[in-house]
Formats: C-alpha cells, structure tokens, sequence
C-alpha cells in the first residue's frame, strides 16, 4: 500500500522502531499475562496490561498463507508469516520466486524498508 | 422470533448509474432516498431516522436532504454497513426512537480515489507493505486451498453463476455468461485469485426504507419483513488470524436463531461478492454447508437460479453487477425484489417467501464484520 501517505508512528510503539533503527526485530511482552502479540501496542490485547516489555524476536518463523500479485511491473508476494513465537504476522516475502514458495516454507525476519517508509519486518526465505 | 423485532422494508432502490462522473456523492444519496421513498409511497415528511455511513458526515447528509429526525445513526462497518443499518433502524423502532427509517448508500469508487484515514494503529503496520486489497483476499483463497483442497475451479463456478443471472439485469456492468475456463484463462492478478474472482468497480447507490408494521400495514407494497437479524466483528485477534472463517459464524447463528429458521429453509440468499472466496467462506459460516465443503457446494451451477439448490445474487451481484464501494446494500434489495416477486422473471425464485441477506465489510483477512438479516414474505 506504500503508494499511499505515511501514517505517524504512534509514541507506545518507539520501542519497536528504536530496535528495527539498529537491525534488532523486539516483539511486545507482557510482564502481567507472559504474553506476545501482533501488531504492537501499548496496552496488552490479551490482558489489557500497559505493562509491555520488548524482547528480541528469533525473527523465524514459516509462510502461513501467501499471494502473488502479478498486476504490475514486478510481481510481489504478500504474506502471513507464522513467527515461532506464535503471532501470525502480515508481511511481504522479498527477494524470492514466488514460484518456488509454499506454505509452510521457512522464512526469516529482515530490515529493507522502502524509500521513506518505516522498517517493519520483511521477510526472505532461509 | 423476538416479538419486539416488528419492522419491515417498505422501499428500496437501487439506482441505475454505474458510471457517475458528473454526479456528486450526496445527489447520488439524494436520488437514492427519493427513489426508495417514492417505492414505499411515502414522503421526506415521514422519515424520521437516518442511517447512512460517514463517508459523507451523517449531519451534512441530513441537512442536505433536509430531513427531520429523531434518531441517525452512521456505524461504518465497511462495504455491509447498509446490513447493519437495516437492523439498527429495527432496534430503533422496536424501541420507539423512529418510526420510519431511511437508509441510503452511495459511492463513486470510478470516479474519485478514497482516501485512508490516518491515525489507525493497525495501518501503521501495512501501509509500508507493498500490498493492495485483492491480494488480503487472495491469502484467504490460499488458506482455504490449502486446508481443504478448495479449487480454482470451484471458486470460478461462483463468477459463473452470478454472470447467468447479471445476463438478464440490462443495468449490470458485465451482462456476457462466463465458463470456469473463462475465469482460469483471465489474469491471475493475486494468485490464486484470477481477475474474474474480483467484483466490478462501480459508481452507484441505493436506498431502502424501514418502518413498523403500523405504517407498513398502510401503504400498497408486499409485506417483507425483518425476521432475524446478527453482527459479529472478527479481527486478527492479537496474532491468531483465522483466515479461513469469517464473523458470518456468529452473525449467521444469532439471525438463524432470531427468527426460528434453518439454512436449509432459505429460498434465495444475497452473498456478499467483493471477490468469490468471500462468497465460498460465508456460505461455510452461515451454514449452508460444512466448512471446508464450500467449493463442493458452489460447484455445477448450484447457485444458479432454476439450476441450483440455493440461488444468489440474482442480479448480477458485485461479480457482475454493481458494487459502489460498499456492496451490502444491493443485497437487501435483490432480496426484497426476489420476496415482493420482482425480480426478472428468468431468476426468479418460485413463491419466495424466505430469503437472506449477508454481507462482509471491512477486509476478510485482516479486520472485518459479518452481516447477515433474514427477511420474510407475510
């Protein structure tokens, strides 16, 4: 959706783009329910806590469901990515063939932002 | 049935545009009230609840018209907002905060960009995304194929029953009956989903009115009335998306149970169709089949009308049809055309007397809310 204005980076979630500035992919942590989600807030989903912690994330994790999108120039794969720490994330798999993916294919967490967005977690095939 | 949900559809309108570069959002609003009131035999006089969703401010839309109410009301839940306000204006009435109901949609998605509000929480996580809407759609489809051996083959058998129906609607967008091969051959344009999975973009609107049976009982149109009627919200649940059931679970259950009936009690059923996949998951939700059988069941024309089993959007639907950004409105009004005896009469479903309306607005796969009101002939 890059085509579109950039949306302000809420001040609960500095913690997150603190960490991705220097390479490190931290998910939310609740110091109350023991408990990660996605995407990150300030106040636990589970457990309503505003106790968050940021813990660094393996960033492994396998394609749960994944589309190519083939309408323009260069085909791109949108994705739900199921982290090892349990939260299914959506994503785009860079740098891949999206002939050769499957579901279930192992995946790994990088920083490529576009030009002028914010680093969230992309992901490559490992 | 609840004995304090008496209300009924009285008027309904849909308006014939599908391409409006020279007609603003509000007149299409307008032209969409006047027509549904014109229907019920009634006047602006009467209205005295609004329903209509802020893409233009509810209070702009009533000055505009120049109404006088009571009671309004602009949930947006996305594209089945139309749903939600039909049972909202029941709720209302029942309570005695109106007694006559407008509810308008219009939208002009050919002509003009929207625009993403800012200041979402979620979007701050998928706007650097390299994605559009389809391809969310498409993760559904994918899911689905991979759980239970749905097929594209299976998926397309849904654009081809409502192109057997959009062939008699002389103002639906795409009026020519497609094959499966058909659909296998256009694009893959978000694999799996190819471009004939995908609704039509179209300017248009519609409107419909609601009131109590004191009113309704006065005016000269067929009595459809509002027998059950559920929403239900699904999101991503904090990390455990579910990609292959929708809200429709719950919204589906709540309107079966409300007014007494089963699925397979239903004579005609307006499915929400932003893209086929939306179609298959709500059929499985609601009932209709068992999950995961939703692709063996759409198969060989099952939907179509004097063909299948359960007929659908018999106008074409948001496949072919019409679907003005928000497709849920059309679905009531199908609906009420096939319980009134209205509809063209090569789709018309033989002494319909029970019929549902559903829709999913929002993204099924990220954030979405189910729909689903169950409307009877008396």
């Amino acid at each position: 959706m890059n085509s579109m204005h950039f949306i302000e980076q809420s001040p609960e979630t500095k913690p997150f783009w603190d960490a991705a500035a220097i390479g490190r992919f931290v998910l939310p942590w609740c110091r109350d329910c023991h408990r990660t989600h996605w995407y990150p807030r300030g106040s636990c989903p589970h457990c309503s806590s505003t106790k968050i912690d940021w813990r660094d994330s393996e960033g492994k994790g396998e394609i749960h469901a994944f589309s190519v999108n083939r309408r323009g120039r260069a085909p791109y794969v949108l994705a739900y990515v199921a982290l090892n720490e349990g939260p299914i994330i959506l994503s785009n798999v860079i740098d891949a063939d999206p002939t050769a993916l499957s579901i279930g294919r192992k995946v790994k967490a990088v920083f490529k932002p576009a030009p002028g967005q914010p680093p969230v977690p992309l992901f490559e095939v490992r | 049935m609840l004995e304090n949900l008496q209300c009924y559809v009285v008027g309904a309108y849909e308006h014939p545009t599908r391409d409006a570069p020279n007609k603003s959002v509000v007149q299409l609003h307008a032209e969409c009230a006047a027509g549904a009131l014109a229907d019920a035999g009634l006047t602006k006089s009467d209205v005295d609840g609004y329903f209509c969703v802020d893409d233009v401010p509810i209070l702009t839309m009533i000055d505009f018209l120049n109404l006088k109410v009571r009671h309004c009301d602009s949930t947006d839940t996305g594209g089945n907002s139309s749903l939600l306000h039909i049972a909202h204006a029941a709720q209302a009435i029942a309570a005695g905060k109106c007694n006559v109901a407008l509810v308008t949609l219009a939208g002009r998605p050919r002509s003009e960009q929207l625009l993403l509000s800012a200041a979402r929480p979620d979007m701050m996580w998928e706007v650097p995304l390299q994605y559009e809407l389809l391809d969310i759609y498409a993760l559904g489809a994918r899911r689905h194929m991979y759980e239970y051996g749905t097929t594209s083959e299976q998926l397309a058998w849904i654009k081809v029953a409502a192109s057997h129906h959009a062939q008699h609607n002389p103002h639906a967008l795409l009026r020519k009956v497609v094959t499966v091969e058909d659909v296998l051959t256009s694009p893959l344009v978000s694999d799996p989903l190819h471009r004939l999975d995908c609704c039509v973009v179209s300017d248009g609107g519609g409107a419909v009115v609601v009131t109590r049976p004191e009113v309704a009982k006065t005016l000269k149109r067929p009595l459809v009335k509002v027998v059950g009627a559920g929403e239900a919200v699904q999101g991503q649940s904090a990390g455990a998306v579910e990609l292959t059931a929708s809200a429709a679970r719950h919204s589906g259950a709540i309107a079966f149970a409300e007014a007494g009936v089963r699925p397979s009690d239903i004579q005609y059923a307006s499915i929400y169709d932003s893209f086929t996949i939306t179609v298959l998951v709500a059929l499985e939700d609601l009932g209709f089949c068992e999950k995961g059988q939703g692709g063996r069941f759409v198969a060989d024309g099952n939907l179509i009308s004097g063909v299948g089993r359960l007929p659908f959007n018999t106008d074409g639907g948001g496949l072919c049809s019409n679907h003005p950004s928000r497709g849920g409105m059309t679905k009531v009004i199908e609906a009420v055309r096939q319980l009134r005896g209205e509809a063209h009469p090569a789709v018309q479903v033989r002494g319909c007397t029970l019929a549902l309306a559903h829709g999913t607005g929002g993204r099924m796969g990220t954030r979405h809310s189910s729909a689903t009101l169950i409307l009877e002939r008396e």
